[in-house]
C-alpha cells in the first residue's frame, strides 16, 4: 500500500514561517484536495486503510502541537523563560482545486485552542452545495483524526527491556560489592536487593526521568534539536524511548 | 498530569457559515491599537451599526481588565504593588459591561509623544498572557466588523453569514449547554445546519481527547504505566 499512503501523505502539508534566522515553526497544516484525492480518499475510508505519516511530516507535526500546546503542561515556565514564540490555535485547513479554476480554495476549516475552544468554519460556497460539503466535511474530519490518532508517543519495547536489564545488572553489581565488603547473610542480601532495585527505579522515574525530559522538549523547541525537521525527529525519538514502565 | 486540565473546566465547539476562509495574520501591535481607541464617542461618530456597538465597548472593557490583572499578578514582569490597592477598587466596575467608562484607563496610549509610553506599550505586547487575551479579542473583533458589514449591506434577517450560529459547552462536570443564533430558526435548512453542528461536536471533542493524550505521552507515560 506503498503508493496510498504517499498520496495520502502527499496531500497533507505543514505551512511554515520562519520566526527567526535560523527557527522556522509550523503555522497551519492544509489538505490539498482536487476530485481525484476525494474519490481516492473515500475509496481508502472504505477499505479502513489507515494513513502512516512519514517519519519527518510526523516530527513536524508533533512539534507544531507541542509549540502551541506548551502553556498546558507543567514544564511550560521552565520552557517559556528563555523565547517567546507566539502561541497559536491549530488550524487544519482543507484546500479544494476546483478544475475550472486557476487556483485552490480554502472550503474547511477547524482550530484547536489549547484553552478547549474549537470551531469549525465553512464557507457560505460550500454550504449551498450539500452534496460536496458531505464528502469534503468527511473527509476533511477523517484526516485530522488519522493525523491526531498517531501522534502521541507509544514507546519502545527494545529500550524498555534494555533499560530493565540495566537496572538488575546494577543492583546486582551492588549487592557483590556489598557481599564482598561486609558478608552478610542471605535474607538481609535479599532485602538490600530489593530495596536498590526500587528505590533506583524511583529515582530516576521521579526526577531523572522527568528532568531528562524536560531537557529534550527544551530542546526541541529552543535549543539543539529545533532548527530542522531531522533534528526534532531525533528529539522526538529519545523521548519515544522514555516512555516506558520499568 | 493533573496540573494539565486545571485551567479548563469546558471544551467549546463552534460551527460557523462565513463569506470566505481567510488566512488570518495577526499582529499584536496592530490588534492593540484597533482595540485601544474604541470608545463611545469614536463609534458614535462611526458609521458601525448601533446594535453592535456595545459588542464593540465590551471588547475595549475586556483589554482594560487583562491589563489590570497582568498588574496585580504578582507572577507578572508587569506587577506594579503602587497600583493594587487603586486597581482592586476598580475592579468590580471593569468586571460589568456598565459603568466602567468611568474609569480613566491605565492601558498605555500605543502612539504617544512620549517614547517612554510607546516603550511600555510594546514591552507589554511581548507578554505571552496578553497577547493570548489580545488575540481572542482580536478574532472576535474581526467577526464583528464582518457581522457589521453584513447588516449594514442590508441583506435578510435570517442570515447567518459570519455569525457562529450554533455553539456547545461541555463542562467538566456534565454539564452541556447549547446556543444557537435565533436566525436559524427561520431558515428552511436547519435541521441540516444542526446536523453539521452536531459532527462538529463529535470531531471536536474527538481531536481534544487526541491532542491532550499526545500532550500526556510527552510527560506522563513513565509514571502513570509504572506499576
Amino acid at each position: 500500500m506503498a503508493t496510498t499512503n504517499d498520496l495520502l501523505n502527499s496531500c497533507i502539508r505543514l505551512e511554515e514561517t520562519r520566526i527567526s534566522r535560523r527557527i522556522t515553526v509550523p503555522s497551519q497544516v492544509y489538505f490539498d484536495l482536487n476530485s481525484l484525492v476525494l474519490e481516492d480518499i473515500e475509496r481508502i475510508k472504505r477499505s479502513t486503510h489507515k494513513v502512516v505519516l512519514t517519519p519527518s511530516k510526523l516530527a513536524n507535526l508533533r512539534y507544531y502541537i507541542l509549540l502551541n500546546f506548551l502553556e498546558q503542561i507543567p514544564l511550560a515556565r521552565f520552557c517559556a523563560t528563555k523565547t517567546f514564540i507566539a502561541r497559536s490555535p491549530l488550524a487544519f485547513s482543507t484546500n479544494y482545486q476546483f478544475s475550472d479554476r486557476r487556483s485552490p480554495i480554502t472550503l474547511f476549516r477547524s482550530t484547536i485552542e489549547p484553552e478547549g475552544k474549537i470551531s469549525h468554519q465553512i464557507p457560505q460556497q460550500l454550504w449551498e452545495d450539500p452534496q460536496l460539503l458531505q464528502r469534503i466535511s468527511q473527509a476533511h474530519y477523517w484526516l485530522i483524526a488519522e493525523i491526531l490518532t498517531q501522534l502521541p508517543l507509544k514507546g519502545d519495547r527494545r529500550v524498555i527491556w534494555l533499560a530493565r536489564a540495566g537496572l538488575i545488572l546494577i543492583t546486582i553489581l551492588i549487592v557483590i560489592a556489598i557481599y564482598y565488603f561486609w558478608s552478610l547473610n542471605v535474607w538481609w542480601l535479599l532485602v538490600i536487593a530489593s530495596s536498590l532495585f526500587y528505590g533506583i527505579k524511583i529515582i530516576w522515574i521521579e526526577i531523572g526521568l522527568q528532568y531528562f525530559k524536560i531537557l529534550i522538549i527544551y530542546h526541541i523547541l529552543y535549543g539543539l534539536l529545533a532548527n530542522s525537521t531531522k533534528k526534532r525527529q531525533i528529539g522526538f525519538s529519545i523521548l519515544n524511548s522514555t516512555v516506558l514502565s520499568l | 498530569m493533573h496540573h494539565f486540565l486545571e485551567n479548563i473546566a469546558a471544551v467549546e465547539i463552534s460551527t460557523s457559515i462565513v463569506a470566505e476562509i481567510d488566512d488570518e495574520i495577526f499582529i499584536p501591535w496592530e490588534a492593540y491599537q484597533a482595540i485601544y481607541y474604541l470608545s463611545r464617542s469614536y463609534l458614535e461618530r462611526s458609521t458601525i451599526t448601533k446594535s453592535l456597538q456595545n459588542r464593540y465597548l465590551q471588547l475595549r472593557r475586556q483589554l482594560e481588565l487583562a491589563y489590570c490583572l497582568l498588574l496585580i499578578d504578582r507572577n507578572s514582569p508587569l506587577y506594579n504593588r503602587n497600583r493594587v490597592a487603586a486597581i482592586e477598587r476598580d475592579l468590580p466596575l471593569l468586571s460589568h459591561a456598565d459603568g466602567w467608562e468611568t474609569i480613566p484607563s491605565r492601558l498605555p496610549e500605543p502612539i504617544s509623544p512620549t517614547q517612554e509610553h510607546s516603550r511600555r506599550a510594546l514591552d507589554f505586547l511581548q507578554q505571552p498572557q496578553f497577547i493570548k487575551v489580545l488575540r481572542q479579542l482580536d478574532r472576535r473583533k474581526i467577526i464583528l466588523d464582518r457581522r457589521d458589514r453584513l447588516v449594514r449591506s442590508s441583506v435578510c434577517h435570517d442570515n447567518i453569514t459570519d455569525t457562529t450560529y450554533a455553539q456547545t459547552s461541555l463542562h467538566l462536570d456534565g454539564k452541556i449547554i447549547n446556543c444557537y443564533s435565533e436566525a436559524i430558526l427561520e431558515r428552511s435548512d436547519r435541521e441540516l445546519l444542526l446536523q453539521l453542528h452536531q459532527q462538529s461536536i463529535n470531531r471536536g471533542g474527538q481531536y481534544w481527547r487526541s491532542s491532550i493524550e499526545f500532550m500526556l505521552s510527552l510527560i506522563d507515560k513513565g509514571i502513570s504505566q509504572s506499576p
